[in-house]
């Protein structure tokens, strides 16, 4: 049942044409979830380096 | 009890330093889950006999059309809870899920429509689903641009939950007046009530993405209220002293 | 209760560019339709419903602008306050009054404009009393949307608020599709008056919570 469904590196970017559209969503997802990851992580870091002067 | 657990998890203070603690934790579950799941959806899964390979988009689709539609009802709850009980944290959940839900559902269209070239080969249907999530997409614009206008914070809390609680009403009203209007879309592969219409193989990783995916965000979410409670309450003791 | 309506129903009439003006865009949205297309009867006829619906919602979308503004900043809303006046009263009362100048003859407009389009009398009476009927519940809506934006501006309660009134603008779709092709359309007259009433009831509870928000 576990079988990798592709023969080789080239098919599985290729995906019979599909890969494109796969690939492409596959990085805007990832680029969502890291951008808001960091989104916040930058802010929080900034709002502790002010507090951290100020005080 | 219950009521004096509520009201000390409910102190921004309390909810700052425990999700400091379970932020690791969840966030490092459901990133690996999520990136087992990607990676069985996408190279192990078997290959759908209509729509041939395309339909992996499904692995990255439904779990951010579900986390949008999830990611609502989060912000409709914490506004109820904020409109009667008066918590500050409820009105910080919602100021920051609702950026949060505008880009989950941004992700949700962007791939519902790129996966529409190769199946219906156009990018772009009038079709209930979709266009019911682009109004959902806009609700949370309204919600952005509302809170974003007022430079009285209380205020701005106040109008923003009245706003989510009244769209709440109206999500299932809009959804089933443009099922009415049009359907094109499948079916939803999975409900509750009935038999899944996919098949185990690939019903397997879709699951496993739909919740790590789910956890990521609830994970990016306790964050985006860190943040907002290092912001609204700058003022305070505790915070200075981070 | 009638002097509080002489009172606000003195206070538009006063003004006229808001009411006029919303009736005569109305009347110059639906003028300029036939000039877009190409002049042939039947084309004409087939979107006129959709730019009569759009037509009103627009208008109705900016006549609601300052419907709580001017109260707000004269400090009449303050004194409606301090003299235990129902503020929902006072709401009710007041999109009566926008309803009654504006929607009104925005509906007999849409009835004479209908006559002109489509030249079949009853099925123009009928878009004529939907229109009454919608009409009043655009005006509550777009109030609930201006008195979240109350000194910021229409263009913010419009974004909030469109979505809001989406499946108004599906079901008269409907409504007019049964028209045309003689089935039953009362359901959805029903429908709608179902949904103005449950409108009547809330809107003005809902509107007088966030004036009275805006007034802390």
């Amino acid at each position: 049942m576990m079988n990798v469904q592709f023969e080789s590196l080239r098919s599985l970017f290729y995906m019979n044409g599909h890969g494109i559209y796969v690939w492409v969503v596959l990085i805007i997802f990832l680029m969502v979830i890291i951008g808001l990851f960091l989104f916040y992580k930058i802010k929080i870091n900034n709002f502790k380096k002010e507090n951290n002067e100020i005080n | 009890m219950f009521k004096k657990f509520f009201h000390q998890f409910a102190s921004p203070k309390t909810f700052y330093f425990v999700s400091q603690k379970i932020f690791p934790y969840l966030f490092w579950l459901s990133i690996t889950s999520l990136i087992i799941g990607l990676i069985w959806g996408i190279l192990y899964a078997p290959v759908d006999k209509v729509q041939g390979n395309s339909y992996r988009i499904i692995y990255m689709h439904v779990p951010a059309s579900f986390a949008a539609q999830s990611l609502y009802m989060m912000i409709a709850v914490a506004s109820f809870i904020f409109l009667i009980w008066k918590v500050k944290l409820a009105a910080y959940v919602v100021k920051s899920v609702s950026l949060i839900g505008a880009s989950v559902t941004f992700l949700a269209l962007i791939s519902g429509s790129i996966w529409g070239i190769p199946t219906w080969g156009t990018w772009w249907q009038w079709d209930a689903r979709i266009t019911s999530t682009l109004i959902l997409f806009i609700m949370y614009l309204g919600l952005i641009s509302l809170h974003n206008s007022f430079n009285n914070l209380d205020k701005a809390d106040k109008f923003i939950s009245v706003l989510a609680l009244v769209g709440f009403i109206n999500i299932p009203i809009i959804k089933m007046s443009v099922n009415w209007w049009s359907t094109l879309h499948q079916p939803a592969s999975i409900t509750l009530s009935s038999k899944p219409s996919i098949d185990l193989a690939m019903l397997y990783p879709l699951m496993i993405c739909i919740f790590s995916f789910l956890g990521l965000i609830i994970a990016i979410v306790l964050r985006a209220i860190q943040y907002e409670i290092l912001l609204r309450e700058k003022n305070k003791k505790w915070i200075q002293s981070i | 209760m009638k002097g509080l309506l002489h009172i606000e129903l003195f206070k538009l009439f006063k003004k006229i560019r808001s009411w006029l003006g919303p009736v005569l865009i109305f009347t110059l949205i639906i003028i300029a339709y036939p000039l877009t297309v190409e002049y042939s009867t039947s084309e004409l006829a087939k979107s006129f419903y959709s730019i009569l619906w759009l037509g009103s919602l627009m208008t109705i979308m900016f006549s609601t602008e300052d419907i709580f503004l001017e109260d707000y900043l004269d400090g009449t809303m303050d004194q409606y306050i301090v003299n235990n006046i129902s503020l929902p009263l006072i709401v009710f009362i007041k999109i009566f009054v926008y309803w009654l100048l504006i929607g009104v003859p925005i509906g007999i407009l849409s009835f004479i404009f209908a006559i002109a389009f489509t030249s079949n009398f009853e099925s123009s009476l009928l878009i004529g009393v939907i229109s009454l009927v919608v009409n009043y519940i655009y005006f509550a809506v777009f109030s609930f949307g201006n008195s979240l934006s109350l000194n910021k501006g229409s263009l913010l309660s419009s974004l909030v608020c469109l979505p809001l009134v989406l499946p108004i603008l599906i079901t008269l779709g409907k409504f007019i599709t049964a028209l045309e092709y003689a089935l039953n359309f009362y359901s959805y007259i029903i429908l709608l008056l179902g949904v103005l009433s449950i409108i009547i009831t809330i809107i003005p509870f809902l509107i007088s919570f966030i004036l009275k928000a805006h007034l802390d």
